[in-house]
């Protein structure tokens, strides 16, 4: 199929990235294009009634209790650690733009 | 003598047991290597010369201590593998400050190992890419031809490795990431099963195709470093629980088959049934000193015993497509959670939460993160979901039941790890797609989920470039890579030391 810019900026808003910044729209477009157009290839393939394979995992690991490790690296981690990295912080929470 | 850094992993581990050199010596002499070539290179993003110098002297203080397996050896890490204290920047404007408060669990097996960690590693942001040049923080060179690119994601790695700059590295593999450097550059690189080593700790790229794995100058001294790394691990609900494997897994000893393999080639290649697949080695645009040289290698197999076995990959062609449809759909997932909040980079000023968000974003994310997070948006979308997403898992079944079909009849397959020798820097700029093809050869094992170790053998006739040869296997099966590769290792003749660094 063939992308449209519409496309492009829709994938854009639902990624959340702009296409102001840095490289263009218009480049942007036509090497997306060019990549879908490849992909397009899959079609030649018959694939009626494979089951998809999503994950290489042949053995699922069964379903384990939610528990907070108590010893070793799982342990629970100090809050001011866990903080350390936001651009912005205040009275132990992350701060975010205010929105109402 | 051999100058310390010089020695493979392996020498420096029996230099240190048997106190001809200590920690301190060994780890000065890689800090000296560094200075002498990071300049030309720019392997690393992080020095952690005062620590690993720290380190070392504490464990010349009680040691040597021959029951930790990596006990005074100076190693680096990619800098999208976690370690404590430091920073770990996946070479993205997004994570220039940031500094994990925990070791990814490799990092951590290193450490209890006894591993000194030298450096981070540079890689295409966000191991995307495969060559380096999507750094944010700026390129690496091949330390054969500083003009070339040095392979990716993990080039800083391979080309750290390869210059001496230490004796071992971990990089990760997505599609290619560990085995297209180390062949570019002249190392060994392993490529794990899905599942044999945990990802706790590794900036998530593609979940359903990432592995951590060793990059090193000897296919003995990847041994070592994946014995270390290789395991289970509660913490990764996806790295394989031994119990849910009660047949048993293959032989788990891998630095004995590695060192089996180099002491008697012969007997480890006598009778060893080893696929071509015919998809691989007739592919237009494989370049004829790639092939000689790979082809030549297969020769020598033969002459050691081995049976060459002609086998098909029939969906081969579709890998490409598929591997970059799956992966930049996890990809977009995995990378929706740098929103300026937690953690990454923040844009000042936004008049709205979303455009917040989206400035955040898009001025963290270079441009190939962001061409790959919006293609990952485009095929999960409504109404493209099934045409290309599913259809991609779908082929990727197929691809999975080709290699099963051909590991059935033989015990592992071998091919080129990339068309060509390295390439020009700019070589693939402003062309995406051209770059996504130079990962022809090693993104059908991530789809398939298998293990891979690539090995130098020899120099391109024209180029004068490395040239490396994957060894492809049955799932947990690396310790046949390992032999195998190991005698392939002995019987061909080495490289020696890269060009552009004499």
């Amino acid at each position: 199929m063939s992308v449209s810019k519409a496309t492009v900026l829709r994938a854009g808003r639902l990624a959340r990235l702009s296409l102001d910044e840095g490289a263009g729209l218009e480049d942007f477009a036509g090497q997306m294009a060019g990549i879908v157009e490849y992909m397009d290839i899959l079609n030649q393939a018959d694939t009626c009634g494979v089951e998809p394979m999503f994950s290489p995992m042949s053995r699922t690991a069964p379903p384990v209790q939610d528990e907070p490790a108590t010893a070793g690296a799982g342990q629970p981690c100090p809050r001011e650690d866990i903080l350390r990295n936001a651009p912005e912080q205040a009275d132990g929470l992350f701060v975010v733009p205010r929105i109402l | 003598m051999a100058e310390l850094y010089e020695l493979t992993l392996s020498q420096a581990r029996s230099a240190l047991l048997s106190r001809e050199c200590g920690a301190m010596e060994l780890t000065r002499a890689c800090c000296a290597r560094l200075r002498a070539t990071e300049d030309r290179l720019h392997a690393c993003l992080s020095l952690l010369e005062e620590e690993a110098l720290a380190q070392a002297k504490k464990l010349d203080e009680s040691g040597p201590e021959a029951h930790r397996p990596l006990w005074g050896m100076p190693l680096m890490l990619k800098d999208n593998i976690c370690l404590r204290g430091s920073p770990t920047t996946c070479a993205s404007a997004m994570l220039r400050d940031f500094v994990p408060f925990y070791d990814a669990e490799a990092a951590a097996r290193l450490k209890s190992a006894g591993a000194i960690i030298l450096a981070k590693n540079n890689l295409d942001e966000f191991a995307m890419g495969s060559t380096t040049e999507n750094s944010a923080f700026g390129r690496s060179a091949n330390p054969w031809d500083l003009g070339k690119v040095p392979g990716g994601s993990s080039g800083g790695s391979a080309a750290a490795v390869s210059a001496g700059q230490a004796f071992g590295a971990l990089g990760s593999d997505t599609g290619g990431s560990i085995r297209l450097p180390a062949a570019l550059c002249g190392c060994v690189g392993l490529k794990p099963t899905y599942g044999r080593v945990s990802r706790f700790g590794l900036v998530a790229f593609g979940s359903s195709f990432d592995q951590i794995g060793p990059l090193a100058r000897t296919v003995e001294d990847c041994a070592r470093l994946f014995e270390v790394i290789a395991g289970p691990d509660p913490k990764d609900s996806t790295s394989a629980r031994l119990d849910l494997y009660p047949e048993g897994l293959p032989e788990q000893n891998f630095v004995e088959a590695a060192q089996a393999g180099g002491r008697s080639p012969e007997e480890s290649l006598k009778g060893l049934a080893v696929g071509l697949p015919k998809e691989f080695w007739e592919q237009e645009g494989l370049s004829p000193e790639v092939a000689q040289n790979c082809r030549e290698a297969l020769q020598v197999l033969e002459r050691a015993g081995a049976e060459l076995v002609p086998v098909d990959l029939p969906h081969q062609k579709y890998a490409v497509a598929a591997y970059y449809i799956m992966s930049s759909a996890e990809a977009g997932a995995n990378l929706a959670r740098f929103d300026g909040v937690r953690y990454g980079l923040r844009a000042k000023a936004a008049a709205d939460l979303d455009s917040f968000f989206v400035s955040s974003r898009s001025r963290g994310f270079g441009p190939e993160v962001r061409r790959r997070i919006m293609l990952g948006a485009f095929v999960l979308s409504a109404g493209y979901y099934d045409a290309y997403y599913r259809k991609a898992a779908q082929i990727r079944r197929l691809l999975r039941d080709d290699f099963d079909r051909a590991l059935s009849r033989c015990r592992l397959l071998a091919a080129p790890v990339a068309t060509r020798t390295a390439w020009p820097f700019g070589f693939t700029e402003n062309d995406p797609l051209a770059a996504y093809k130079m990962d022809l050869f090693t993104v059908t094992l991530n789809l398939a989920g298998l293990p891979g170790l690539a090995l130098p053998v020899g120099l391109g006739a024209h180029s004068r470039l490395p040239v490396g040869l994957q060894l492809m296997g049955r799932p947990f099966d690396e310790a046949a890579l390992l032999r195998a590769g190991a005698a392939l290792e002995r019987l061909v003749p080495p490289l020696g030391a890269p060009a552009a660094l004499a």
